[in-house]
């Protein structure tokens, strides 16, 4: 009872950190300078990229979760690898539908199969397929096996997308963060970037871990219904 | 003048964005809340029955 009680923490800790992203995002809209080529338009930046990378940060999750999974073959860690798909998966239709709804004010377009969009789009579908993937086959070595080899080709294209941009031409602007001599953006607006990211970095963690006690939860309810039926 | 002429009327595809993001994030975490509410609140009918 402790136990379940304890971990209360972390719904709580995720209400403090929703409404620290309810004030980064205030501060996006109402403190940092507009961009002098986009103008308003711009501060869709600020929800974008931080879910792309609390999707790529889904996709490490899954790796981890698949990795031990795999290693242990104890199928107890698909809890975390699922935990990983469903917010990953969450995250990625948010980048693509931010992404289209930003491209089409700039780029004229709502949608283009550019590398990045399509390897993006990819990520999409291989979260729901992950989902899809263990919901099909019954609990045993086969889902545990199948799931993380699956788990594992999901980060594969994570630094795909992330390289993308310099790999082939494309529409989408190089990388602006990362990059080698510094980034480009100016310093106010990539001080709130930043933090978004870092604060929806650890939105995404606390997401995965709540939802991963609750599956683990969801089982001993389970396994004491059944105990209490025969 | 600037190169991208559809952004000047940015407020449409900005609140678009955020009730995205506010609809998925915070939909998501209530969900995720309620239903775990709702799965300690069977295990501890569980117990209390046993």
């Amino acid at each position: 009872m402790t136990e379940r009680k304890s971990k209360f923490t972390l719904a709580n800790s995720l209400t403090v950190l929703l409404a620290m992203l309810l004030g980064q995002w205030m501060l996006a809209w109402l403190w940092v300078p507009v961009d002098e080529a986009q103008g308003d338009v711009y501060r869709v930046i600020y929800l974008h990229v931080p879910a792309a990378f609390a999707s790529f940060l889904s996709a490490g999750v899954l790796l981890i979760g698949s990795l031990l999974a795999l290693r242990s073959k104890d199928e107890h860690w698909l809890n975390l690898s699922r935990a990983a798909a469903e917010v990953g998966l969450l995250f990625t239709l948010l980048t693509l539908a931010t992404g289209s709804i930003w491209g089409k004010p700039t780029w004229g377009v709502w949608w283009t199969w550019d590398a990045r969009l399509t390897t993006s789009f990819l990520l999409a579908l291989m979260y729901g397929g992950w989902i899809l993937l263990f919901g099909a086959i019954p609990q045993g070595p086969s889902r545990t096996r199948s799931c993380s080899i699956l788990g594992v080709m999901i980060a594969a294209d994570v630094p795909i997308i992330y390289k993308s941009v310099t790999w082939w031409r494309t529409l989408h602007q190089p990388q602006t963060i990362l990059r080698t001599g510094g980034s480009t953006m100016d310093s106010d607006m990539l001080c709130v970037l930043l933090s978004g990211i870092a604060i929806m970095a650890l939105v995404t963690v606390n997401m995965i871990l709540v939802r991963r006690e609750t599956l683990r939860l969801e089982q001993e309810l389970e396994e004491k219904s059944l105990g209490g039926a025969s | 003048m600037s190169p991208y002429p559809e952004a000047t009327n940015a407020m449409p595809y900005l609140i678009a964005c955020y009730a995205l993001g506010v609809l998925s994030i915070f939909g998501y975490a209530v969900w995720l809340c309620r239903h775990r509410i709702q799965v300690n609140r069977y295990l501890a009918a569980i117990d209390k029955r046993a």
